[in-house]
């Protein structure tokens, strides 16, 4: 690099301070997001290692009436989920032998029957919360707390809860454990593919803005590089010059980048991703990550900078900006139409043993397709409103995308593709997730409380005992049984008729004693059909013989009722699940939908406005590349404010017609995704929030490209049309 | 007496401490071609941007038709020179992406003329100026006196008062110069437009009327030129 040609196009700089300026705190932005996401890719990592051993154990797996022995190296470990007022408890349940040898992490040793440790967050919610709601559901006994190093996180919920060993033998769902496992969780995994997915999309628009910024600097500098070429300087050396200056201001942006992610650190940290927030230290990166970001966004900036300003192809009269872009051809459609025909193609059947592989390669393809097609619908596109422009704005823009359509589209590539995933996740997300469920007979009720009796066998005095207790419960209005019923020819659900009501169920005809129905389903199930019932026969014999499978309160829907009715049936009804509500029986799938979509949601919101920015940077070169002939016509008698439509439109054009583009076929591969898993299912009009998102980031790009648009009076005036 | 097309009285203009404009007279008839010759830095341009209502004189008025203009506020001065007057420069002039027929309809369009009015129109105008068959043809594709002819065309579709014309031919040979200048003449005496030529070239200002010679801010001399 000659040092003369740099220090002579540096100086130049001194009147783009602030697009220096813009450059530098983009980067910074973008380079914190990047080190954010990167610091939450190894945090899970270090999250896991702590607290997967509540999730995760590799234990072998022992039926209810397994004979296994248990020695001093060994427990019966069983896993579950509880809930209270909305919130999800984890819980493990130990039975240890005497003198076990076992390490449960985090406890100085296995709780014994009757007692139990908490984390700080439990210990917490414990104090403050009747006994009778809470506590008394554990044990008799707090032994102590789990150490912090053994959870996800301090505030996290969590009870490791001592059993008997031989009440512990009775349990279907438990595992012989010798030590406890810290691999990431399945879970996990999927988050982590999801963050790999948004560092390569928020990059790309990262890379678009620095290579577009440069453009501005050279379009800014375009006679003193034409003065450069002009004694002499190669095309290879002005890139160098503008290489040189994108590599100081980059490197400054990135080093700012990462200052700025570790004061956003805290907050980061305190947004939930698989159920659990974080540890700020969880999301720090050492020295050696964080160099190599910045020599990574340093290096990728620079080159995106040089080849930006190489494409201007600046000549010794100036930028030729005028070349010729090829026009695109119908060619650009056929990844997307490859993508959406393999998606069509597995229509109703992604079960097959090929289907999920073919949907990810159709799904990919067509978000590939997008990128491809994006040039070639924005010159049909442009083509369609020259022809039919009335005003000079709309002409002069629509001309001026025409002739360079996928100039245009580069600038909003970023945006295309972030609307494409989130209109895509939110079209397949509501297919899937319950919105709202009408409850009415043949569901059941959304305040009844069901605790499951088949994986642990009650006694007649016991279930008797326990449906007492709970119609003892203030706020609890009536108590179910279900009945399984199984002799050599067949296998019933049944309830008495009396129970109709409580359950939710359809009333019996007179003169019926029992009703039959699917059980399972109707507990289980997501209320996506109503169940159908039919009168059972049952000899006063055979109910004697049938066993129950559910006992359901109805309450008064009161949080506090709820609870104390959820600790009556642990304490008495030993089931190897927890007792649990409709709502909350789906809540932990939705829950994580919803921990995705608000991912989803950040990543789109900072994509659009970032490809906002590009798109500004794009108007402001386009207001300096024809700051002579607007100039002109402003002396003409244009007012500014037309000027000022000019500009606006061509950049809001690309923005409205990729935006509704990108959408449409974000929700049309969402449609065909859920049809390939089944034809029933179809895509439902989004959430608010989708459209809130969305129009967030729509108006903080719009104000971005309108306060460019300040620059039309300066860069229009008398001084820019003069010629001497 | 009839009142002058456009008239400047007694008009100075300074940027910071350099006079451009020392009390400068000046006017011009209906229909009359005007050559403003001058150095460099005489303040030629500065006359033209003053006339035009593109600067306003720090003292001084500056009348088109008898009535002030200098005073207007800029939407004003804009929809004047939208309506009123007609530009035409030394290059650079038009917009890369549209067309000869395109950059011709603009100022009809800026005007709210229909699209389909608009282009008819624009077309006429190419026709007059010898461009038939050029509509389609971008910028890049026309030489320098076709360009500049396609400019002519759009200062005169809104069939101008005055058309200001700031070094027509500068960029041009002298075949394309002379033809530049007699397509130019030749429509604005059919349509009776006054003209207010700034140039260097002698040539170029053989074509007006008269000659008006600025120095150092001021008018400095006058003759009659041989398009009289």
């Amino acid at each position: 690099m000659n040092a003369f040609l740099l220090r002579l196009a540096l100086r130049g700089s001194r009147g783009s301070l602030g697009r220096l300026l813009g450059m530098v705190a983009g980067l910074a932005v973008g380079t914190a997001l990047i080190v954010l996401l990167i610091g939450v890719y190894v945090g899970i990592q270090r999250r896991d290692a702590r607290g997967s051993w509540l999730t995760n154990q590799q234990g072998k797996r022992l039926n209810a009436d397994d004979k296994t022995q248990m020695d001093p190296t060994t427990v019966f470990v069983d896993q579950w989920r509880e809930f209270f007022q909305k919130q999800t408890i984890t819980r493990i349940d130990i039975a240890a032998s005497p003198g076990s040898q076992v390490r449960v992490p985090g406890l100085p040793r296995p709780p014994r029957p009757g007692e139990y440790f908490v984390s700080p967050g439990l210990d917490r919610l414990i104090k403050v919360t009747p006994p009778d709601q809470l506590g008394d559901r554990f044990g008799k006994t707090q032994a102590g707390l789990i150490d912090p190093s053994a959870l996800g996180n301090s505030s996290s919920l969590t009870v490791v809860v001592g059993q008997d060993l031989a009440a512990m033998r009775k349990d279907s769902n438990k595992q012989l454990v010798r030590t406890f496992d810290r691999s990431p969780t399945p879970a996990s995994q999927l988050y982590k593919t999801v963050i790999v997915i948004g560092v390569i999309a928020m990059g790309l628009p990262i890379i678009v803005l620095m290579g577009i910024v440069s453009q501005l600097g050279a379009a800014a500098r375009n006679e003193r590089f034409a003065t450069l070429r002009l004694i002499g300087a190669a095309p290879r050396q002005i890139g160098g010059i503008v290489g040189m200056e994108t590599l100081a201001v980059s490197a400054l942006g990135a080093i700012l980048g990462v200052f700025l992610a570790a004061i956003i650190l805290p907050w980061a940290a305190a947004i939930s991703i698989a159920n659990e927030t974080f540890l700020p230290t969880d999301l720090a990166l050492s020295p050696r990550v964080l160099l190599g970001i910045i020599a990574a966004i340093t290096t990728i900036s620079t080159l995106a900078a040089i080849q930006g300003v190489l494409r201007l192809g600046i000549s010794p009269l100036g930028a030729s900006r005028q070349f010729k872009e090829r026009t695109p051809s119908v060619i650009r459609l056929i990844p997307l139409a490859v993508g959406l025909g393999l998606m069509a193609l597995i229509h109703g059947n992604a079960q097959a043993s090929n289907g999920p592989m073919l949907l990810i390669a159709g799904f990919l393809c067509s978000a590939f397709g997008v990128i491809s097609a994006g040039p070639w619908l924005t010159f049909q596109a442009s083509r369609v409103l020259a022809r039919r422009a009335q005003s000079p704005a709309g002409l002069i823009a629509a001309k001026r995308i025409l002739s360079a359509p996928a100039a245009t589209f580069r600038a909003a590539s970023g945006l295309v593709l972030a609307i494409f995933v989130v209109s895509f996740f939110f079209g397949a997300m509501s297919a899937i997730v319950d919105k709202e469920v009408v409850y009415k007979p043949g569901i059941l009720p959304k305040d009844a409380l069901a605790a499951t009796l088949f994986t642990w066998p009650m006694s007649k005095a016991d279930l008797q005992g326990l449906v007492g207790d709970l119609r003892r419960v203030q706020g609890v209005t009536d108590v179910a049984v279900v009945y399984r019923f199984e002799d050599n020819d067949n296998r019933i659900e049944v309830t008495p008729c009396s129970n109709t009501k409580a359950l939710g169920l359809p009333p019996c005809a007179a003169n019926v004693r029992y009703t039959s129905f699917d059980a399972d389903t109707f507990v289980f199930n997501l209320p996506t059909k109503l169940v159908t019932t039919e009168p059972a026969e049952i000899s006063s014999a055979q109910a004697a013989l049938m066993k129950p499978l559910f006992v359901i309160a109805l309450t008064n829907g009161a949080g506090d009722t709820i609870e104390r009715a959820r600790t009556v049936m642990e304490q008495e009804a030993h089931s190897d699940m927890p007792p649990f509500t409709r709502p909350e029986l789906g809540g932990d799938g939705n829950r994580a939908l919803r921990e995705l979509s608000y991912l989803a949601y950040i990543g789109a919101f900072l994509s659009i406005f970032i490809s906002g920015c590009s798109l500004a940077v794009a108007a402001a070169i386009a207001m300096v590349d024809r700051r002579r002939v607007f100039g002109l016509l402003r002396l003409s008698g244009m007012p500014v404010g037309d000027l000022r439509k000019i500009v606006a439109f061509e950049a809001a054009a690309p923005l409205a017609s990729v935006t509704l583009f990108s959408a449409g076929l974000g929700y049309l591969v969402a449609e065909l995704l859920v049809t390939a898993y089944s034809a029933t299912y179809h895509v439902k009009a989004p959430d608010p929030a989708y459209y809130i998102v969305i129009g967030i980031g729509l108006a903080f790009a719009a104000a971005v490209i309108g306060s460019t648009l300040q620059m039309i009076r300066t860069t229009t005036g008398v001084t820019s049309t003069r010629f001497e | 007496m009839s009142i002058p097309m456009l008239q400047a009285l007694d008009i100075k203009k300074s940027f910071g401490k350099s006079e451009a404009l020392r009390g400068l007279n000046f006017e011009v008839e209906k229909g009359e071609v005007v050559a403003v010759m001058g150095p460099s830095g005489s303040g030629k341009s500065t006359l033209l941007h003053c006339l035009a209502g593109i600067l306003a004189p720090d003292s001084g008025q500056v009348l088109l038709s008898g009535v002030e203009i200098q005073n207007l506020n800029e939407e004003r001065r804009s929809e004047l020179r939208r309506t009123q007057f007609g530009f035409v420069f030394q290059f650079g002039q038009l917009l890369p992406e549209l067309t000869a027929l395109d950059n011709v309809s603009i100022p009809l369009l800026l005007g709210k003329v229909k699209r389909k009015d608009a282009e008819g129109r624009a077309r006429i105008w190419l026709e007059r100026l010898g461009l038939a068959g050029m509509e389609d043809k971008l910028p890049s594709e026309l030489s320098g006196g076709q360009a500049q002819r396609v400019a002519i065309a759009r200062a005169m579709v809104t069939h101008p008062q005055v058309l200001f014309a700031d070094e027509p031919t500068g960029s041009l040979d002298s075949l394309a110069a002379e033809n530049v200048m007699n397509m130019m003449l030749e429509s604005v005496r059919s349509e009776g437009t006054t003209v207010i030529i700034i140039t260097h070239d002698a040539r170029t200002a053989a074509y007006a009327d008269r000659d008006v010679i600025v120095r150092d801010g001021r008018i400095s001399g006058a003759m009659m030129g041989s398009g009289k």
